[in-house]
């Protein structure tokens, strides 16, 4: 029974967690497909282990028009280091899609491009409405949108996400918990006081 | 006598416990909703302005409240700015200068909004009016009992229900303010001054719409003649109109706060009844349950609650209702279930449903409470998609919907039937 609780509290120790880095959740705009080739969106990773990039499609026609997520360093002219094919039928109507990748370890400060495009040409395939959010002006500084390879004044309704293990996580989370808790002490005083006072007046009850 | 009563209440370990967990829980714990109700809020004690519906209309929008909300983060009427924002004039020495940069903002860096040095502090003081309003409550419930042991009993059904830490002070809503002005209505209706309560329904009115719909119920039973319930409608109405009536003339009030999406959500379900026309089932409900009250309870004035909560809970059981909206009811079930013991079965199956309707229904108040404490619980799986791998995560939602309307109807004809007998 011990060692299985041993090997159960590794297990969740080793396991992992998809922290969110880098977002512009705002969607004002809509870039539509049957007006451009290729679609993509530049970024700096703030951490390392780059692992999701979630970009907001749609498809309100639910078509299964192919498709082809790229990532990249730098400039989108540089060789792709993540590829992932999918269809209109993988696109998430509801929430932004994930295109999940094998981890980049050394993603941190490093610039990216993301980039999406239809497999194929708009005389094979009318790619229906299918279209990506994105929010004009420059509330993500980081990086900005292209359509065909220019850039735009917009950003992509986008996110990415890192992997970070669990004890770091947790080890990470409970620093960050306490020097807070210090950088208020004269709030924090006051709260204690009156817990403290609290409990004595629960204890006096009794 | 009152000291007598204070002193009763505040020394009790029943009082000590809530309080206790009620200030524990408050600096670490909200919704994106509390932020964005005082991103209005602060406009009256750090900036003046009375009219906060120019400001949400033309003034620039947080990044985190525009994500949220757009500009829609304050659809409420006046007297929730003023009553909220004269709380933060009184506090603002605790909130300190730096408050401003913190609730304008940080553009898209959210990170820095959570992780702010002070951010228990804002938590905190931010919850602070809900915490009155709250104790206000608790001694009104006290009040409907003579009983000693009654009052002990509706005190600790109110302060020790986890609806009650869980809305204002784990999530943060403000939703216990009108209902405490509703409660009260009843209170004086019941003690045969209709007219108060009218008042009274419409002063909670002026904080969120909803009273308005129980008025013409509290006329109907309360009122002797049609000439008193005409008086009683309309002295209902007259807080709402006389708080509202500056504001008419704005576009942004009149279509957020008057004709608001969310005061019409009961309308969001019809059944068809062929070509292009349809039926509304709420209305349906409440057409009937009026109809009942104006036959069955015309002049039991003492017996006004019964319709109410009746309108309420078919409310929730025909609407897709914000979670938080269910502490309306919440204050007159504690009083039936004090009064039946046999009760208290259903009210601990309410919560329950409750919280299961919360984990697979409502978005973001669950774990994303606590990303306070840390950053990490944003990035945790949604509970509603950790239920979608037990179940088909569209037929669990509808499953609660269901039973919510199951406990609706089987809490209504119980609640006939007893008054009946």
């Amino acid at each position: 029974m011990k060692k299985l609780l041993i090997v159960l509290f590794s297990a969740i120790m080793l396991a992992g967690c998809n922290r969110q880095d880098v977002h512009q959740a705002l969607g004002s705009k809509r870039i539509l497909f049957s007006r451009a080739n290729i679609v993509s969106q530049s970024f700096v990773s703030s951490a390392p282990n780059l692992n999701i990039v979630s970009i907001c499609l749609r498809n309100p026609d639910r078509t299964l028009t192919p498709f082809e997520f790229t990532l990249h360093i730098a400039t989108s002219s540089s060789q792709a280091i993540r590829t992932l094919e999918f269809t209109g039928g993988n696109i998430d109507n509801q929430d932004c899609t994930r295109f999940q990748f094998e981890p980049i370890p050394s993603s941190q400060g490093q610039l990216y491009v993301a980039q999406i495009k239809p497999k194929l040409g708009l005389e094979e395939d009318p790619r229906s409405n299918i279209y990506l959010e994105a929010n004009q002006g420059d509330d993500y500084l980081g990086g900005q949108a292209y359509t065909d390879d220019v850039p735009t004044s917009y950003d992509l309704h986008f996110k990415t996400s890192y992997r970070q293990d669990l004890k770091t996580v947790l080890s990470e989370s409970f620093s960050n918990f306490i020097s807070r808790i210090f950088q208020d002490p004269i709030f924090f005083i006051l709260y204690a006081i009156s817990i403290i006072c609290l409990i004595f007046l629960l204890k006096k009850n009794r | 006598m009152l000291l007598k009563n204070l002193k009763a209440v505040f020394s009790s370990k029943t009082f000590l416990i809530g309080l206790l967990i009620r200030i524990m829980v408050m600096p670490f714990t909200g919704h994106w909703d509390l932020r964005g109700i005082n991103f209005a809020v602060y406009n009256l004690p750090f900036k003046g302005i009375t009219n906060v519906y120019e400001v949400a209309a033309h003034e620039p929008v947080d990044y985190i409240v525009n994500v949220n909300f757009s500009r829609e983060y304050f659809i409420y009427p006046p007297l929730t700015y003023f009553t909220l924002g004269s709380f933060m004039t009184l506090l603002k020495p605790l909130y300190g200068s730096e408050f401003v940069h913190w609730i304008q903002g940080y553009g898209n860096d959210i990170k820095s909004v959570i992780t702010h040095p002070y951010v228990y502090r804002y938590l905190f003081l931010m919850k602070i009016p809900y915490l009155f309003f709250d104790i206000c409550i608790l001694f009104l419930l006290r009040r409907f009992f003579s009983k000693p042991k009654d009052q002990h009993t509706a005190m600790k059904y109110w302060w020790l229900n986890p609806i009650v830490i869980f809305l204002p002070y784990l999530w943060g809503q403000f939703d216990l303010i009108p209902a405490f002005f509703v409660l009260w209505g009843i209170f004086y209706a019941n003690k045969s001054k209709p007219i108060i309560g009218a008042l009274l329904f419409g002063i909670g009115a002026a904080f969120k719409n909803y009273p308005l719909m129980l008025l013409p119920i509290l006329a109907v039973v309360s009122g002797k003649s049609f000439k008193e319930m005409i008086k009683i409608m309309l002295a209902g109405v007259l807080p709402f109109i006389l708080t509202t009536l500056p504001f008419w003339g704005h576009e942004f009030f009149r279509d957020t706060v008057l004709l608001s999406w969310q005061s019409q959500k009961m309308l969001d379900f019809m059944w068809g009844i062929g070509g292009n026309d349809g039926i509304y089932p709420f209305v349906i409900g409440y057409g009937v349950i009026f109809l009942f009250s104006l036959y069955n309870l015309k002049g039991k004035i003492h017996q006004v609650s019964i319709p109410i909560v009746l309108t309420l809970m078919w409310y929730y059981s025909t609407t897709t209702f914000h979670q938080q909206w269910f502490i309306w009811v919440l204050p007159i079930l504690v009083i039936y279930a004090v009064n039946n013991q046999k009760l208290k079965y259903i009210g601990l199956w309410i919560i329950g449903l409750f919280f299961l309707r919360l984990a697979v229904i409502q978005a973001d108040a669950t774990t994303e409470l606590f990303r306070w404490v840390a950053p990490a619980f944003e990035d945790f799986p949604k509970t509603r998609v950790i239920m979608g791998m037990i179940y088909d995560i569209n037929k669990f939602r509808n499953l609660v919907n269901s039973l919510f309307l199951a406990t609706t109807l089987w809490l209504s004809t119980y609640l006939i039937s007893k008054e009946r007998t």
